[in-house]
């Protein structure tokens, strides 16, 4: 069972009532596919990867990085519960979509990226520690029915 | 991984647009890292104050920019450029590299806060190889 304090329940909170979805989920998602080009061999069917420029104009990329995007709402709304949250998810990601799971890290890194451009100064070393126990919480659960 | 061609000239690019902040860039790095990796301040037992902006902090943080200024000067030869640093973490710090990795994730995490413009994906890219580099050449005298 996880433990929050009410910093880090009010700041994740804010984080993602300040986040538009539409741009973040797929800025995450972009720069994912981009920095770490090994994560586009989940998305075969998804046309043109073959340089930034394509990546960054894909419009399925875009509408997956927000599906993951309203994917993450889900522990927004029960941090108290994430593992069971996610269980069903996890599953996908293990059974159907084989997805190693060092690769939840990586979108991690990119959506902490993004999120601390977008907020700036106010993105400070205790609200990235809060955002960051967010996602490997998140990252965990996702990792957590593989076998 | 190596650097290509490419991803030396966008990391001098960057450098040559952020050089001037670099004070600010290693303070912040480093003051948040000791926030978010609390681990990492068993390093620092030595310091009266750990807090961020406080003046071992920022002392340290224009030292770790130092050194990689000194990284983009040889980044055509970063195992031969960074071997005084490499042995200096090796025999004297003892600075486990996992913790390199830590340090470069909060250095990209503070360009992002502080040049969002120009920390595109493709900066992003060339910056973390190049650290990645850099982290290899500390790492090169360890064992």
């Amino acid at each position: 069972m996880v433990e929050w304090t009410d910093f880090e329940r009010s700041t994740i909170a804010d984080i993602f009532s300040k986040m538009s979805y539409e741009t973040v989920g797929p800025a995450a998602l972009t720069r994912c596919l981009i920095v770490y080009p090994w994560t586009q061999r989940y998305f075969g069917n998804f046309g043109n990867l073959y340089n930034a420029a394509a990546i960054m104009g894909n419009p399925n990329v875009a509408k997956h990085g927000t599906t993951i995007l309203h994917g993450l709402d889900r522990a927004v709304k029960n941090m108290d519960d994430i593992k069971g949250t996610y269980a069903e998810l996890s599953v996908l990601h293990s059974e159907k979509l084989h997805v190693d799971p060092d690769n939840f890290k990586l979108l991690a890194d990119c959506l902490t990226v993004v999120v601390a451009a977008q907020f700036g100064k106010a993105f400070t070393g205790e609200v990235q520690a809060a955002f960051q126990k967010f996602l490997a919480v998140v990252v965990s659960s996702l990792g957590r029915q593989y076998h | 991984m190596s650097l290509t061609e490419k991803d030396k000239a966008t990391v001098k690019a960057l450098w040559g647009k952020i050089s001037k902040s670099s004070d600010a860039i290693g303070a912040d790095a480093l003051g948040r890292m000791l926030v978010v990796y609390p681990q990492t301040k068993t390093y620092f037992t030595h310091w009266s104050d750990l807090s961020p902006n406080s003046a071992p902090v920022k002392n340290h943080g224009k030292n770790v920019m130092s050194g990689v200024a000194l990284a983009v000067s040889k980044i055509d030869d970063l195992t031969a450029g960074l071997l005084d640093l490499s042995e200096q973490h090796a025999f004297t710090l003892r600075v486990d590299p996992a913790n390199f990795k830590i340090l470069s994730h909060c250095i990209l995490v503070v360009l992002a806060i502080m040049f969002p413009k120009e920390f595109t994906p493709e900066v992003h890219v060339a910056m973390d190889k190049f650290f990645c580099g850099v982290s290899l050449a500390l790492s090169e005298k360890y064992r």
